[in-house]
């Protein structure tokens, strides 16, 4: 039999037992929702256009538009802003205000690159093509990540996935930083590993094959094979727009880092296709 | 509207162009500072990457039967803007209006192609051709954007 004195210690027990167990749930829980905030990554994954596929589309800035069909180096998309954003170039056409981004981007050039990147940058033969035969071997890594073709985002807790439609390609980011393989053979693709700051997604490549790449003003040249790739994503959760920085780091070529930018709106409703290449044989 | 006599003749017209180089070298394969027009019968219509093709008949003054390939953008960016397989059918009469082949051979990188009914089809791969008419479109966004304000 409980007289009262006991049936209040128990109840007391109970209490005692049950308060520490909710601080413990707190405390787990709130550890839980730390740890949440401090791997919050931008939610990213899907498929994305660019401006050039759907110009319709009303969230695409001016700047975006301009520099769709063949990109902006980072210096110019910003220095094109620059003039949009001046009230005194309100009556100047975007005709204008491109071109000028365009002559703008070749007086960078003699700061941004080398002697030996210029020299290299004069002598460019335009024949070098390697898309015309079907054979992306030849084509840079640069293209293949600011090609205007859909591209699709998959992100794993381990990894993320860049799936291209432009050479069906599909490029592996690791989020546990990686080194290379050892005794890795230099690839179209390199390695590359990633990490999260914020709503940025952040990729650096290395050990990618010397292929052509294009440069501001004209012209083109394979930079070093030590160059260094480094994509910087960044989700605007407000309209929805993902913007692209890829730097090219090559001091063989480059005084400074080498920036060019490109925009991404999702696109929900679309699949990837199959890159169907045919290379044209000369028969009519 | 196209007839007979239309197809009889293709007509070449030179105007001046920035020379532009694009990833896909078009200026290896084509002179961009040139352009010319050439009326034709659709033969086959083939919707695919680097370049989507057209090749076309056309008659000429002789009345001897030249066939002619058009190129132009990606399918890959195409069929993102509304193209098909069936955008141009054989049989169907065109217009293509772009850049000569540098060998002389009968071949242009289409710029603009025009269809019997007068509808405008765009599309083209060369940088400069696309520049112009994007930047001109981006023009009247800009303006409505600023009327909107």
């Amino acid at each position: 039999m409980f007289n009262n004195v006991s049936v209040y210690r128990l109840s007391f027990r109970t209490f005692l037992a049950g308060s520490v167990f909710v601080l413990l749930a707190g405390c787990l829980t709130n550890s839980a929702v730390v740890e949440e905030t401090v791997i919050e990554a931008p939610q990213i994954d899907g498929v994305w256009a660019n401006a050039l596929l759907t110009p319709d589309d009303e969230r695409w800035r001016i700047e975006d538009l301009a520099c769709s069909r063949t990109g902006c180096s980072l210096t110019g998309f910003t220095y094109l802003q620059s003039l949009l954003n001046d009230p005194s170039n309100d009556e100047r056409s975007v005709k204008e205000l491109y071109y000028d981004m365009r002559e703008y981007e070749k007086t960078q050039n003699v700061d941004l690159l080398t002697e030996l990147g210029l020299e290299k940058q004069t002598d460019y033969k335009p024949s070098e093509g390697a898309a015309l035969d079907c054979k992306p071997d030849g084509d840079s890594l640069r293209h293949q990540i600011l090609a205007p073709v859909p591209i699709q985002i998959e992100q794993f807790d381990d990894k993320v996935v860049f799936r291209y439609e432009y050479w069906n390609a599909v490029r592996t980011a690791y989020l546990d930083g990686r080194p290379a393989p050892e005794g890795m053979t230099a690839s179209r693709l390199g390695h590359s590993v990633a990490h999260y700051e914020g709503q940025t997604l952040i990729v650096k490549t290395t050990n990618v094959i010397a292929n052509v790449t294009g440069i501001p003003g004209g012209g083109a040249f394979a930079p070093s094979p030590d160059t260094v790739f480094v994509e910087r994503y960044t989700h605007n959760p407000g309209d929805g727009r993902l913007d692209l920085e890829l730097t090219l780091i090559d001091p063989v070529h480059f005084r400074k880092p080498y920036g060019n930018q490109r925009s991404y709106l999702p696109a929900p409703d679309w699949e990837l296709d199959e890159f169907v290449c045919e290379a044209f044989t000369g028969e009519f | 509207m196209f007839n007979c006599k239309t197809l009889a003749f293709f007509i070449v017209t030179l105007i001046f162009a920035a020379p532009i180089y694009s990833h896909h070298g078009p200026a290896s394969h084509y002179l961009l500072d040139q352009l010319i027009t050439v009326e034709g019968v659709v033969t086959k219509f083939r919707l695919i990457n680097p370049h989507a093709r057209i090749y076309f008949d056309v008659i000429n003054e002789d009345g001897s039967v030249q066939h002619w390939l058009a190129e132009g953008n990606a399918s890959a960016i195409l069929k993102r803007r509304g193209w098909n397989r069936n955008t141009l059918k054989p049989g169907d009469m065109i217009k293509v209006r772009g850049n000569p082949a540098r060998d002389g051979g009968p071949k242009v990188d289409w710029k603009l192609i025009t269809l019997a009914d007068g509808t405008e089809l765009r599309g083209g791969n060369t940088v400069s051709s696309e520049r112009e008419r994007i930047l001109d479109d981006i023009e009247k966004r800009r303006q409505n954007r600023k009327g909107d304000n």
